[in-house]
């Protein structure tokens, strides 16, 4: 009897912390996607009086949602080409090869996750307005593949040590040069850590909001930046369309890569 | 012809000499064995001479071809890696043919020779298989295949049977010595056991922190150690630290002016008997008496720690005789299986 | 000579990324020191002046902030990862690596309509405890620093608890025998054998909070706000670059002292094997 009340109580206990941590977790984007069909919505309803499919369909069509959208996608595809392509002999570099000055090396490419980014990217904006490359995409790719490099290098970094080093020098031993050592064992034995950094940075850029705000608005605007232009205006529901179509690439792909990643590799980003 | 010769390499970590002025020669088809203890350089002179490590002094010849300074690729010795090191995301085929894909072989060609190479080897049905796939044997025996195929002017072989089991290890010893004899490839052979140096290989040399204590046939590093070390790190002995009064009296020849010697004995050879029992012994076989301290029964024979009256030491001898504790007993150590040194 | 052309081989390949950096992070970064100091042709102070004449009461509550962020994220990952170390729970393994990924302004969006005075939180808890109204926790410390907590919880756990796992539990069942509660194996032998990799996680939740924008401004009370808000309003509003690179400098100089230990972890951390 006792065991059994004992085992109910610990049922309902159960049930109440995993309704508060789904309320903690969840609870937020509840909110959001509500509000993206909301027509009409007065206190004290918990749900809006009128629901319109109007927001989503703004995703479709032809204007500002679908441009931001393709902009910051654009923005991501050639921020990932072009970090990817800088961090993969960098990476290589750190984890084979003897550096001059390694230790200052390895302090400059930590540095822009031990430090605030913001006046880094305020001072980028102001450069880049001289020269002519505010309110330019390529403006934008460049501030990105910046700030991306720093993660993406150190976890390719990490995918390149953990190959054993026996592998490369039975290949040089066998008479391949280290060009050809690297394109035949470990470049292909890295392709799970590249693909991991790729994605990271495709996810970092699609979200990325100061570097993007500061050089690209107000005269083009990235996903991001409309999302906030939105929701300052209170426009709940074109800023919660936009949240919500961010949202899913990052929430499928974190499966995909997490296992990847050790903390440390994805630190000092956001914003 | 001289395949391989080392002319005085060196190579130190800080303080510590990996390579002391280490010289080594093997002849064309030859399977030279390096033993010593780990940390004694072995792995530095093997993986210097295939041009993994930068020397701080020294030079190495292949076939009369100074190569101290080529990088590894351009040395044309192939290393089997104590792990193995087989890539993978090839096949075994793939493995197998990259040496010679390296050497722009024509495709027909390197099909031809690789299969020739499996066949050899008997692993031909592995080779669409990919290494996770294999047991530890085959894994080597596929290390072995990659190495050989591109038909290097040497084979450098790292501890090639330590990965595994040790019933397997026993046979593999003797396919591995007839198959390289097959094949008659000069061979460099790194090993800390000594018991397969002695049975595999063709010299043998000793190294201990970083130098070449003796080279010799296996016969010979066996039966004239040249000092103490090389004494005691072949075969399986006892070791008896003794005054020269007490060695004296057994009537073996003292080198003058020792305070200390140490006495080995190839606890292998020696044989225990009761006492009085009559033994024929020469003029330079050497007889203890001893009493039975300790026994350990390990099945065909027992391990018996006795004793020694002369010497006031205890030596461990196997024996397939029954004795019992404080029994007397004598052992007798024949002629070249004991050892004196200052 | 080999050594050389190996130095030589490894500085090429750095290279393309050592350009990137200089150009685009290593520059603006003088650039931000050097504006700190110069007003109109003059070199000077007053930019500093300005700063903590202004927003003097904005730096202390952007390093409280980030403190009792801190704090409690530490606290909530340790909680997390000592139950996770010990017992497998899918759900809860799922629920702390949701928001990994999500960018921190959807975050700001997000928590703004959950934290509302009429948002999601309110709605959900005024008809569980049947009141009225409830005050809106968005626009308040509190709303500031649930949003941060939220967002700053899922990095910091997947470091304590990797740091947690990878103990070897020879020394959690040491304890175990001897009778130790789990909490007391937590305090007592987690949390000190863990020690650099929770000071990593301390140091990496306190510097992402005070350099993070996007949250302040979606999220944030108008006044007093952080640091980096009043950065954006003096280069969007003001055009004064000046007083915006001196709060930047004030920012550094905050997290120096971890950022120094960071950066002498990680390097130790992230040196090569050489062959």
């Amino acid at each position: 009897m006792s065991v059994r009340r004992f085992s109910i109580l610990k049922l309902t206990l159960k049930v109440v912390l995993v309704f508060i941590i789904l309320m903690l977790v969840v609870g937020p984007f509840v909110g959001i996607a509500i509000w993206s069909f909301a027509r009409v919505w007065y206190w004290p309803s918990p749900i809006p009086q009128e629901l319109t499919l109007r927001y989503w369909s703004e995703v479709f069509r032809q204007g500002r949602v679908l441009d931001s959208l393709i902009l910051s996608l654009k923005i991501a595809l050639l921020t990932v080409g072009f970090s990817i392509a800088i961090a993969i002999p960098a990476a290589y570099a750190f984890a084979r090869y003897r550096l001059p000055a390694e230790r200052i090396l390895l302090f400059l490419f930590l540095m822009p996750q031990a430090f605030p980014q913001l006046p880094v990217f305020i001072n980028l904006a102001r450069i880049f307005g001289k020269m002519g490359l505010r309110g330019n995409m390529w403006g934008i790719v460049m501030a990105h593949t910046m700030a991306s490099l720093v993660f993406s290098l150190w976890i390719i970094t990490a995918t390149f040590k953990s190959i054993p080093l026996e592998l490369e020098q039975a290949a040089q031993n066998l008479g391949a040069s280290r060009w050809r050592v690297f394109w035949t064992i470990t470049f292909p034995l890295g392709i799970p850590g590249v693909i991991a950094g790729a994605i990271h940075v495709f996810l970092w850029s699609m979200g990325e909001f100061n570097a993007a705000f500061f050089i690209g608005a107000p005269f083009i605007q990235t996903a991001p930046v409309l999302m906030y232009t939105a929701s300052a205006g209170y426009n709940m529901q074109i800023a919660s369309v936009i949240a919500i179509v961010l949202m899913i690439p990052s929430l499928l792909f974190m499966f995909v890569i997490e296992r990847f990643l050790k903390a440390e590799y994805i630190a000092g980003i956001g914003g | 012809m001289v395949v391989l010769k080392t002319e005085g390499l060196k190579k130190y970590y800080g303080d510590v000499k990996a390579l002391d002025d280490v010289s080594v020669e093997i002849e064309e088809g030859e399977l030279l064995a390096v033993i010593g203890p780990s940390g004694s350089g072995k792995t530095t002179l093997l993986r210097s001479v295939a041009g993994f490590v930068q020397l701080d002094g020294g030079k190495i010849y292949i076939r009369g071809r100074d190569v101290t300074d080529l990088p590894p690729e351009k040395r044309n010795v192939a290393m089997f890696f104590q792990n193995y090191a087989l890539w993978p995301h090839m096949t075994v085929f793939e493995n197998v043919a990259y040496g010679l894909k390296v050497r722009k072989l024509s495709k027909e060609k390197i099909r031809e020779k690789v299969e020739w190479v499996l066949n050899f080897l008997d692993i031909g049905h592995l080779a669409n298989r990919k290494p996770s796939q294999l047991s530890g044997g085959q894994q080597q025996r596929v290390a072995l295949a990659r190495a050989i195929v591109v038909e290097p002017d040497l084979l450098l072989l790292d501890e090639p049977l330590s990965n595994l089991d040790a019933k397997i290890r026993m046979r593999i010893r003797f396919e591995l010595r007839s198959m390289l004899k097959k094949l008659n490839i000069a061979t460099l052979y790194v090993t800390h056991d000594q018991e397969e140096a002695l049975s595999i290989a063709d010299r043998i040399a000793v190294m201990s922190n970083g130098k070449i204590l003796q080279v010799g046939e296996p016969r010979e590093i066996y039966r004239k150690p040249v000092n103490l070390f090389v004494a005691d790190f072949v075969g399986v002995n006892c070791v008896v630290r003794a005054r020269p009064e007490a060695v004296r009296k057994l009537g073996i020849a003292v080198p003058e002016g020792a305070e200390e010697l140490s006495l080995v004995i190839r606890a292998e050879e020696a044989v225990l008997s009761r006492y009085n029992a009559s033994i024929e012994k020469t003029p330079h076989d050497l007889l203890l008496n001893g009493v039975i301290v300790g026994r350990l029964y390990l099945g065909a024979k027992t391990r018996y720690e006795v004793k020694l009256q002369e010497l006031d030491d205890n030596i461990f001898i196997n024996s397939e005789e029954d004795f019992q504790l404080n029994e007397p007993v004598q052992v007798l150590v024949k002629e070249g299986s004991y050892f004196l040194y200052a | 000579m080999k050594r050389r052309r190996e130095l030589f081989v490894g500085f090429l390949l750095i290279l393309p990324a050592l350009i990137v950096l200089g150009a685009l992070y290593v520059y603006p970064l003088i650039l931000s020191v050097y504006t700190s100091f110069t007003v109109g042709e003059k070199y000077g102070l007053a930019n500093y002046a300005k700063a903590f004449d202004i927003y003097w009461r904005d730096i202390v509550y952007s390093v409280l902030i980030s403190f009792v962020t801190t704090v409690v994220t530490l606290f909530a990952s340790v909680v997390v990862s000592g139950y996770l170390r010990f017992r497998n729970w899918k759900f809860l393994e799922l629920m702390y690596k949701l928001p990994l990924f999500i960018p921190f302004l959807i975050v700001g969006h997000a928590m703004r309509v959950f934290l509302a005075p009429h948002g999601t939180l309110n709605n959900l808890l005024t008809r569980i405890l049947r009141i009225e109204e409830l005050p809106g926790l968005s626009r308040s410390w509190i709303g500031l620093v649930w949003a941060f907590v939220w967002i700053m919880t899922p990095y910091a756990t997947l470091i304590v608890l990797g740091a947690f796992r990878s103990l070897d539990s020879a020394y959690i069942e040491a304890a175990q025998n001897v009778g130790a509660s789990k909490w007391k194996i937590i305090i007592d032998v987690l949390i000190p054998m863990c020690r650099p990799s929770i000071m990593v996680a301390f140091i990496l939740t306190f510097v992402r909070t005070i350099s993070s924008l996007t949250i302040p401004i979606m999220v944030g009370p108008a006044s007093p706000n952080m640091i980096t808000v009043n950065m954006m309003f003096r280069v969007n509003y003001f055009n004064d670059w000046g007083t915006a690179n001196a709060l930047g400098v004030i920012s550094y100089l905050i997290v120096m002292v971890f950022a120094i230990y960071y950066l002498k972890f990680m390097a130790a951390e992230r040196g090569g094997i050489k062959a």
